[in-house]
């Protein structure tokens, strides 16, 4: 008889140690996330596509470059303040983004408007603070018009090689994920929250990975 | 005989239930084609950029502005001082007084007060009197 409560004990002790553990472990990953883009072997060596530098100024009127998310990943989108159609659906799920990674060191956010025009700085500013994000995890930036379209092209046809219609990205919804090395991880479709439920579980594999 | 009875019952209970359950099913509809895309499904707005509709104060106070608000979007509200949204709401010159009645009455009975609710006299009145002032700039 006590023999049996002894094993009990036992067993409970190791079921609430599995639990404890299980808590700590990182979501299930199997495996690192896929590379996204056209891979370029040079000898033993495999070369990733890459997102090019870039250039560009956020909602203090600071210069945001590649530089400005060194050693981290970054999630991308692109939208414009005035958009009546999908952005404001899309900007909703990709604050839920940004409110569970809120306390994640390892991950910032980048927001390009496409309407360079009308979204001057004070009004990205204005929209941040609407939206209650800080300024340094979550940068919105304006730039040179072909400067954003063309890195917005580069984001998107890597993300998405196979789609055959690539060009019109004003009209996809899409958030990127992009590593500390500046490839492309994953993407997903920021109007659909089951597509975005399974994007935040990639990025917890992506900080979960080691390098 | 009692069956049938019974099955009649069932279902005229659920034509009932039917009609119950969607009472403003072209304000309903309406708002999931216009606005939901801005003011989303639930109503919930986007943090302070677009407003969230389920405030109750909005359907207490301010609903005599609120079909002239519709029809010609945020340039009807003469604000002194800084807008309080860093966004504006588009006009909507296509929805007739029917459907802004439709709309406002889906939204009143869901998150307002739903024993105050519009006619499409009352609407036509209040775009009337907004339209003078909108001439009048
Ligand atoms: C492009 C995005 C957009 C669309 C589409 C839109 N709205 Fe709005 N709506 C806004 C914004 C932004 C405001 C705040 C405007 C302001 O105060 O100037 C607003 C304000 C409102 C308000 C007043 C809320 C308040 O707090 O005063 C109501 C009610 C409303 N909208 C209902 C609607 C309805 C009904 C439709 C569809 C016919 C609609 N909206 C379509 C963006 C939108």
């Amino acid at each position: 008889m006590v023999e049996m409560i002894c094993l009990r004990g036992r067993a409970a002790v190791v079921l609430g140690v599995c639990l404890l553990l299980s808590c700590q472990q990182p979501p299930r990953c199997p495996g690192n996330l896929p590379v996204l883009g056209e891979k370029e072997m040079r000898g033993e060596d495999t070369l990733y596509h890459t997102v090019p530098d870039f250039e560009f100024i956020n909602q203090d009127s600071m210069p945001v470059n590649a530089a400005t998310f060194s050693g981290k990943a970054y999630v991308v989108d692109f939208f414009f303040i005035s958009c009546p159609t999908i952005c404001p659906k899309v900007m909703q799920q990709m604050l839920r983004v940004y409110q569970h990674f809120q306390e994640e060191p390892g991950i910032m956010f980048l927001s390009h408007t496409i309407d360079v025009r009308h979204d001057t700085i004070p009004r990205l500013k204005a929209y941040s603070e609407g939206l209650g994000v800080s300024s340094s995890k979550w940068h919105f930036v304006t730039g040179e018009e072909s400067e954003i379209y063309g890195i917005a092209d580069d984001y998107f046809s890597v993300a998405v090689k196979d789609n055959s219609a690539p060009g019109g990205f004003d009209h996809s919804g899409r958030l990127i994920l992009v590593d500390s090395q500046r490839r492309i991880r994953s993407f997903c479709d920021g109007t659909d929250s089951e597509s975005v439920d399974q994007f935040i579980r990639d990025i917890d594999c992506l900080l979960h990975e080691d390098h | 005989m009692k069956i049938i009875s019974l099955l009649a019952g069932i279902g005229i209970s659920f034509c009932f239930w039917m009609a119950c359950a969607e009472p403003f099913s072209q304000g309903e509809n309406l708002y999931m084609v216009s606005c939901a895309s801005c003011h989303m499904e639930d109503g919930s707005g986007l943090g302070g950029v677009i407003p969230d509709l389920r405030e109750r104060d909005i359907w207490q106070f301010g609903s005599e502005d609120l079909p002239c608000l519709i029809r010609w979007g945020s340039v009807i509200r003469v604000t002194d001082s800084l807008p309080k949204y860093p966004t504006v709401m588009p006009p909507h010159p296509s929805l007739t007084e029917v459907e802004i009645a439709n709309i406002l009455n889906f939204l009143q009975d869901r998150w307002g007060d739903p024993s105050r609710f519009y006619t499409p006299e009352d609407i036509l009145r209040q775009l009337e009197r907004c339209s003078v002032a909108m001439d009048a700039r």
